[in-house]
Order: C-alpha cells, then sequence, then structure tokens
C-alpha cells in the first residue's frame, strides 16, 4: 500500500454517514411493519383446533348415546327382565294328561269294549273328539263293523 | 434468532432474513455494515447529490427488497447507486474540481480525476469491488479498465507527489 493510500484511508474516515441522514432511512425503515411469522400461526392453529375438537369429541353427548348404563328403578324392580335367568324363572314344563289314557289302559289290558264303543260313536257323529292314529288302528283291527255303521268306512 | 447470531450473519442471509421478518432491528444491522462506505463513494462522486441518492436507494430497497439471483448485496448497492449518480454526473464535475485543502490532499487528488478514473478507483479502491465488477460496471474490458485503474493511481500519485524526476542530461557530452 502506497504511502497516499493510507493518507486516504485517514482522510475518508472523516466522511462517515451523517446521523441526519441514518436516522431518514431508519424512520422508513420503521414504517414496515415485521412480517408476521405464519408457520408459527399456522402450529398454533392446529394445536388449538385439535384441542377443541378433542374436548368436543369428550363433551358431545352423541358420545354416550347407547352407551348409558341401564339405572334400576322402582317400577323395573317390578318387571323382571325377561332374559334374566331364564332358567330359573322359565314357566315349568306342565305335562298335559292325556285324554285317551284310560282307553289306552283297558287296551293294553285286552278290552276293547270301550275303544270300539268310542270309535262306533265318533263314526255317527262329527263334533266328536277324533281318535288317535294307534288307537283307530287297533280299533279297525278288533271291533266289528256294524252294519249302520258301515257306510261311513 | 438472537442479535449475537446476527452479527455471524453474512450480508446475503441477513438481508434474506430481513426480507422474511421485515424486522427493523435486521435492517439497522444490515444499513450500518455500508453506509460508511457508500456515503464516502457518493459524497466523492457526487456530494451535494449524495444524501438524497443515498436516501433513494434505501427507501428502494425498504420498499420493494429486490431479488439478489445470488449476487453479492454490497454489489447490487453500488451498481444501483452508480446508476443513479450517473445522472448526476453533469453537473458535480464542476463543483467538485474546485474544492480540496492542504489537509485532505488526497481527497482533494482524487477529486481532480476525470470522472471515469475516479469511478474506477473508488469502486475498487474505497468500495472493495473486484476489478471484473467494476468493468461491468462501466461497462469496459477487464483489461481496459485495469489499464484505467493503474492509469487513475499513477496520476493520482503524480499529482500528489510530483512526476518522477527526469535526468536533465539525455546524451553524454563528448568532450
Amino acid at each position: 500500500m502506497n504511502n497516499w493510500e493510507h493518507q486516504y484511508y485517514k482522510e475518508a474516515e472523516a466522511l462517515a454517514s451523517p446521523p441526519q441522514l441514518d436516522d431518514e432511512v431508519f424512520k422508513t425503515a420503521q414504517t414496515y411493519k415485521p412480517k408476521a411469522n405464519l408457520n408459527h400461526l399456522v402450529s398454533r392453529a392446529t394445536v388449538s383446533c385439535s384441542v377443541v375438537i378433542a374436548i368436543l369429541l369428550l363433551v358431545h353427548p352423541a358420545q354416550y348415546l347407547g352407551a348409558l348404563t341401564h339405572q334400576v328403578s322402582a317400577s323395573d324392580l317390578m318387571h323382571e327382565p325377561v332374559l334374566r335367568d331364564w332358567k330359573d324363572t322359565a314357566a315349568p314344563s306342565i305335562p298335559k294328561e292325556d285324554p285317551w289314557l284310560k282307553l289306552r289302559n283297558q287296551i293294553h289290558e285286552g278290552e276293547y269294549v270301550a275303544l270300539c264303543h268310542y270309535w262306533r260313536a265318533e263314526q255317527k257323529s262329527v263334533d266328536s273328539n277324533p281318535l288317535p292314529q294307534e288307537l283307530r288302528k287297533s280299533a279297525k283291527r278288533h271291533c266289528r263293523i256294524l252294519p249302520h255303521t258301515a257306510s261311513r268306512n | 434468532m438472537s442479535r449475537k447470531a446476527l452479527r455471524h450473519l453474512s450480508d446475503e442471509a441477513l438481508y434474506k432474513h430481513y426480507k422474511d421478518t421485515r424486522n427493523p432491528a435486521v435492517f439497522r444491522l444490515l444499513y450500518c455494515r455500508h453506509k460508511d462506505s457508500l456515503y464516502r463513494y457518493s459524497m466523492q462522486m457526487a456530494p451535494s447529490a449524495a444524501a438524497p441518492l443515498l436516501q433513494k436507494l434505501w427507501r428502494g430497497l425498504l420498499k420493494n427488497p429486490p431479488e439478489l439471483h445470488g449476487r453479492i448485496l454490497k454489489s447490487w448497492l453500488f451498481i444501483t447507486i452508480n446508476k443513479l449518480l450517473k445522472h448526476e454526473f453533469s453537473y458535480t464535475v464542476k463543483e467538485t474540481a474546485e474544492g480540496g485543502s492542504r489537509q485532505h490532499r488526497v481527497l482533494s487528488a482524487i477529486q481532480k480525476l476525470p470522472p471515469q478514473l475516479r469511478n474506477i478507483l473508488l469502486l475498487h479502491m474505497e468500495c472493495k469491488l473486484p476489478l471484473a465488477t467494476v468493468a461491468d460496471i462501466e461497462r469496459l474490458s477487464l483489461n481496459t479498465c485495469r489499464d484505467m485503474y493503474h492509469n487513475a493511481r499513477s496520476k493520482l500519485n503524480d499529482d500528489i507527489y510530483g512526476s518522477e524526476r527526469k535526468p536533465w542530461q539525455v546524451e553524454v557530452i563528448e568532450e
């Protein structure tokens, strides 16, 4: 570096930007407002929305529709549920009385009089209770066919 | 980003950060890095127009921050101020040629240089721009620009220290 170059830098130091100019430029810079950090805002909005949605999901009554536990009331106690303890509460099967039991017993003992009598009466009337199949068969086998009843068979 | 971290950023990174955030503190840091060299350059090229032109330059940057496209910010600043100054040359040459004092011998010698030589000298010496960039600004070939730069330096040297001594006797006189 030459002597005059050193001298130049010394002399040039006096030429500094005046404070008035700096102030003017800074004032202009102040008029441009800083940009909002959108990424920051977006992340904040996302978090807020997620929190609101979570709260809504937890609080919303639809969440619990059909999921309420059954509250036992006094009236419910009166009516027992249909399926609860069904085995215990099921109606006991009562064997029906066989209307032909007496007749069957007689056939079993070899007496066919009552059966034949019933069979002939049945053939005469329409409304009478019909004999069961096996009794009718045994009646046909053992009972004599009378002339005034033959037309119905 | 902290103030300390900002100080370590390059001009371009700082400028990009300012462009993204528009933070006045970041701009202040950027402005302080270049304000004095820009002012010195402008004052030596066009003293009366320096302040308004610099204001115009910074206002333009603030209003519509330019895209650097990989360029150096300092180059952009000096190229732009050079364009603005070229409109002022016609009347400032007369004005500056008269100025100068004994205290500022070098500064006044620089003022005596023709505008183009002065511009080349200042852009390279004061603004620290590479000669290739200076050649681009002046629309010259690099060789011509280099020649002109050396020419400006030797003229300055002559003006400050006077021309080199030449022997008064060029031929040997035979007795």
